[in-house]
């Protein structure tokens, strides 16, 4: 029974990683990366608190949180997609700008706002949301016309070109959805996970966890969710290591990082033994 | 990846500075009403900056962490190893100038242990570099993530010592290095000049600076003229890291002093990050530009004072980089 | 050519952002009242952390909006938020070469360092450290030392703790196992104790268990707090849970359960978060009380004496009773427990939850200490030595022998958990 209450803290808790990887998949599987996602989460994060304060409702505090991720992500696509800038030097610059912008928001006063209940209609939605987004995701990329050259353009731009695909209209396509679900996720950290409340670096390195779960999850929609919990799982049973098995806590909190840079080390070694699961090339 | 500017001149930058101007406005729009007095105020802090003592040299200490991070890094991008892990080499710089002047028990002089703090932060700097260059020469990790995830292991080890075994007095604080080890402005200033240099002859003066070039514009071929590219890469990860190691030593030595979860620094790798692509990889260019932006971080302090909130600030920097990479694109067209 | 063309490119696009930069810096600036004054004074706060924290910088924040209200155009109140410890010395520096200031409000204690250097080199500035040792700046006649002090809060909470609690279990979230922290942890368990023993629960309170988590590692850390919470109440069934850490998540946490239907509790920290919510309409079901702090008065007092051109070097540590206009205590009927005065105080007390005859005796001891007549490290008390994350380093032993009362460093330098603690948990 214990064991099932940790499980299910840690998906409550994981969601917002699980939803900004999930965005993140699709950004990759187009080749192309977005190491926005954590400035995209903390300005969102700080959107929905102003907005729910100012609304005096939750729900549309976290469909601005949302558009405010959207926001974000059209500065990449307009630039990276657009003007062939560096993508991740623009990724680098989303972090860092929309962790500044967040605090400037919210220096104008906006720090508690209505949260959104747990066990709420719209708390549960969001649940649902998130365990059949990754079977969706995998339906569509994997047995639809779209998603076939979603991936086609993701493993060989030019061939995908030559084919005649819409390169640029794919990408900005998937980059819109990437600041969408990373704009859900802030708004979700701020208006769920925390009590409607924003506060200076509220998310904490959440964002790039979740670019390392996209790795860790082999781009795969399905594992990426799995990948994502499992760090959910690690973060949430952090103090449960350290009692029951005596762990110095450092060790413990340190764990999730580790975690990803093993997974990447292994992603080779996967790829190499079966070559039909070789990954995109976003990088 | 960054193509030369253009040689001709061309209007086209004016573009950027609207893109600029834009970007400037709809902060300060976000700000509140906008005012004519700002202006006064903005311009005598200006003057400030760039002509009084005490903020010129605060600018010049902050330049020793920011422009060693970049100087490494122009070498590292330039060869395509984009790492941004000078923020974690820089913190483990510090942590061992620390350990060796105040808790190695070593009691060394500090003619001897300036010097060897530099090396030795150095080295923790470049082994950090090297284990992020390792994974990805042999087994393909992406050394973006692979280095953004060591410096979270290194800021918490900070916070474990700092909090735990070398932590003195009632609050989570370390001892603090001695006066005699101090190192003032000058130093600092000639310690990153001499870095620059080396980055700088080693790019443009060197058989290995060409070899750089040619891997990063075209690995394929860079092999097919019998150049390793392993040990390009490995060697590009180690110099990186070893500059923002040595950043490390002098951030430790110019004006840290101590450990503790709250002296931890705002990012300077991340700026030098910024910084060094701001200078289109080109470490003179970026030895200037970390100068730069080491002045706007000091007039952004003085804003502050005025009333200006930091994130404006952080944005600020951001914007700044964006808008010249956008109009260098522009005018490179 | 390439230099050029950049230089060039970078000078206009930033002489473009800094426009818009300027811009911003009016609208932010105080307006100040137009008159002659006798003596205006120029004051500069140096914060460690954001304004926007909920905890440690925004009360100090909120306590200098308090001179600067109280004054009205006597004090110019700046601030400089988020300065890292590192450059704490240069930032403080170079503002003080730039504008004649007359007193500067260092709140951290890593500032100590940068306090110390400057005072030699600005003796006619008076610097004001929050929470550094008044042995530091011994040689210093210009600069002093203050801190509001949460034990005896923190003791209130425990019973209240003790007397509400269903499991007999009650738990801790700390940030650092530091002294000012274990001290909380330690009044927190005794007054836990004392609460259950009230109520005749608990076996008279010798069952009850406080658990503390292994330390945090960092003032900010909400996720790591939240899920140390949540980890006391799965693994444990702890019911009430006390922390440190600066955005108070672990009280996020007491509600998401209440939400739930599984009652647990937690309190404000450092500001008054039932207050917070009820301006937006919401009441917080999960709270028990708490410690606020009000930096504001002993800001008052230091500067209306610098004002009138007093400094006196001292060393200011407030409690209970402390800047309050009347000190004396009062008929538990009449008692101002839960109501904001002086410098530390309790946050509203849930009158709902918390039991008649404990919030009596809460509110019988909040009297009884504004007058010192209650203290609660007072002997006998049992406990161990620990180390850093909290591992037991002896057996326990009398820590407190009877009837004495722990002095100044005793409680500066504490490094032991009563006896009841159970810890690493």
């Amino acid at each position: 029974m214990v064991v099932v209450d940790y499980m299910s803290i840690a998906f409550i808790t994981s969601i917002p990683i699980i939803l900004a990887a999930l965005g993140e998949v699709l950004v990759e599987r187009s080749g192309r990366v977005n190491l926005g996602v954590e400035g995209m989460m903390a300005f969102s994060a700080s959107i929905s608190v102003a907005v729910s304060t100012l609304t005096g409702s939750p729900l549309i505090g976290l469909i601005a949180g949302g558009m405010a991720g959207v926001i974000l992500s059209t500065v990449y696509t307009l630039t990276v997609i657009g003007l062939k800038l560096d993508q991740i030097v623009v990724g680098l610059i989303i972090s860092l700008a929309g962790l500044g912008l967040a605090d400037l928001i919210s220096s104008a006063g906006y720090r508690v706002g209505y949260n959104i209940p747990h066990g709420s209609t719209l708390h549960n939605t969001l649940i649902v949301i998130t365990i059949v987004l990754p079977p969706i995701l995998w339906l569509i990329l994997y047995r639809t016309p779209q998603g076939v050259e979603l991936r086609a353009v993701g493993y060989d731009e030019h061939v995908a070109r030559e084919r005649g695909l819409r390169v640029d209209l794919i990408r900005a396509v998937t980059v819109t959805i990437g600041g969408l679900t990373a704009g859900i996720a802030g708004a979700y950290m701020a208006l769920v996970l925390y009590n409607g409340r924003y506060f200076s670096g509220i998310t904490g390195g959440w964002g790039w966890l979740a670019i390392g779960s996209v790795i860790l999850g082999y781009w795969h929609p399905i594992g990426v969710a799995v990948a994502a919990y499992t760090i959910g799982i690690l973060l949430t049973t952090k103090p449960l290591l350290t009692s029951e098995l005596g762990l110095p806590p450092t060790l413990v909190t340190i764990t999730p990082y580790i975690a990803v840079i093993i997974a990447l080390t292994l992603v080779t070694i996967i790829s190499r033994r079966k070559p039909s699961l070789i990954p995109p090339k976003p990088l | 990846m960054n193509p030369m500017l253009a040689s001709r001149p061309s209007l086209r930058p004016l573009v950027g500075v609207t893109i600029g101007l834009i970007a400037g406005f709809a902060l300060a729009l976000i700000l509140g009403s906008i005012s004519p007095a700002g202006f006064k105020g903005m311009a005598s802090s200006l003057v400030w900056v760039y002509t009084s003592p005490a903020p010129l040299i605060f600018t010049l200490t902050l330049l020793g962490p920011i422009a060693c991070a970049a100087v490494g890094l122009t070498l590292a991008y330039r060869a395509r190893f984009i790492t941004i892990g000078s923020e974690g080499q820089i913190l483990l710089g510090s942590i061992v100038t620390l350990w060796l002047i105040e808790y190695s028990d070593l009691n060394l002089h500090p003619t001897i242990a300036i010097p060897t703090s530099i090396v030795l932060g150095g080295f923790a700097g470049a082994f950090l570099g090297f284990v992020v260059g390792l994974l990805r020469v042999y087994v393909n990790a992406n050394e973006i993530l692979v280095s953004l995830m060591l410096n979270y292991v290194i800021l918490y080890i900070l916070n474990h010592l700092a909090s735990g075994p070398w932590r003195v007095g009632p609050f989570a604080i370390t001892r603090s290095v001695g006066e005699e080890y101090r190192l003032g402005p000058l130093a600092i200033v000639v310690t990153t000049v001499s870095l620059t240099l080396l980055c700088w002859v080693l790019l443009t003066r060197s058989k290995f600076g060409l070899a750089i070039k040619v891997y990063g514009r075209a690995p394929r071929v860079a092999e097919t003229y019998g150049l390793n590219s392993k040990t390009i890469v490995l060697a590009v990860a180690m110099l990186s890291g070893f500059t923002s190691g040595v950043g490390g030593v002098l951030m430790m030595l110019g004006f840290q002093h101590n450990l503790s979860p709250m002296s931890v620094s705002p990012g300077y790798g991340y700026m030098g990050v910024l910084v060094s692509w701001l200078s289109a990889n080109n470490p003179l260019v970026a030895l200037l530009a970390s100068w730069f932006f080491s002045s706007i971080l000091v007039l952004g302090r003085s804003l502050q004072a005025s009333g200006l909130p930091i994130g404006y600030v952080l944005a600020i920097q951001s914007i700044i980089v964006l808008s010249v990479m956008i109009a260098r694109r522009l005018t490179s067209r | 050519m390439e230099r050029r063309e950049f230089l060039k490119l970078a000078g206009v696009g930033i002489a473009g952002l800094l426009l818009g930069f300027g811009t911003g810096y009016y609208t932010r600036t105080p307006q100040l009242v137009e008159r002659e004054v006798p003596r205006r004074l120029k004051t500069l706060w140096i914060y460690v952390g954001p304004i926007a924290d909920i905890g440690w910088t925004a009360a100090h924040h909120e306590g200098r909006g308090y001179v600067e209200t109280r004054f009205g155009g006597l004090v110019e109140t700046k601030f400089i938020e988020k300065v890292s410890e590192a450059e704490a010395r240069k930032v403080i520096e170079s503002e003080l070469t730039r504008e004649r200031y007359d007193a500067v409000f260092a709140t951290s204690y890593g500032f100590k360092d940068a306090v110390k250097e400057l005072a030699r080199d600005f003796k006619d500035v008076k610097f004001y450290h929050c929470s550094g040792e008044f042995e530091a700046f011994q040689d210093l006649p210009n600069v002093t030392t203050y801190f509001a002090e949460f034990y005896q809060l923190y003791y209130l909470n425990g019973v209240a703790a003790g007397a509400v609690t269903e499991s007999c279990k009650v738990g801790y979230v700390p940030a650092f196992l530091i002294p000012e922290v274990v001290r909380h942890i330690n009044a927190y368990a005794l007054g836990a104790v004392h609460g259950a023993k009230l109520m005749g629960k608990c076996g008279d309170g010798e069952r009850l268990e406080i658990y503390s988590t292994s330390p945090l590692k960092s003032w900010f850390a909400p996720d790591a707090a939240a899920a140390s919470a949540r980890h006391l109440v799965t693994r444990y069934n702890v019911d009430v849970i006390a922390f440190t850490e600066d955005t108070t998540s672990v009280l996020d946490v007491a509600e998401e359960y209440h939400t739930k239907g599984v009652k647990v509790y937690s309190f404000s920290h450092y500001s008054n978060m039932y207050e917070y919510y009820k301006k937006i309409g919401k009441t917080l079901k999960s709270h028990l009380t708490g410690q606020v702090a009000n930096w504001g008065p002993i800001y008052e007092y230091l500067l209306a004496r610098l004002m009138a051109g007093v400094f006196v070097k001292e060393d200011i540590w407030t409690r209970i009773g402390d800047f309050t206009p009347f000190r004396w205590r009062l008929p538990v009927e009449r008692s101002t427990a839960g109501q904001s005065e002086g410098t530390v105080y309790l946050a509203p007390l849930n009158t709902e939850v918390i039991p008649a005859k404990a919030l009596a005796e809460i509110k019988r001891i909040y009297e009884d200490m504004k007058e010192m007549a209650f203290e609660p490290f007072t002997g006998p008390i049992r406990g161990y030595k620990i180390d850093f994350d909290g591992r037991p380093q002896e057996e326990p032993k009398l820590k407190v022998e009877p009837g004495y009362r722990l002095g100044r460093s005793e409680l500066w330098y504490m490094d032991w958990f009563y006896e009841k603690i159970i810890s690493p948990a």
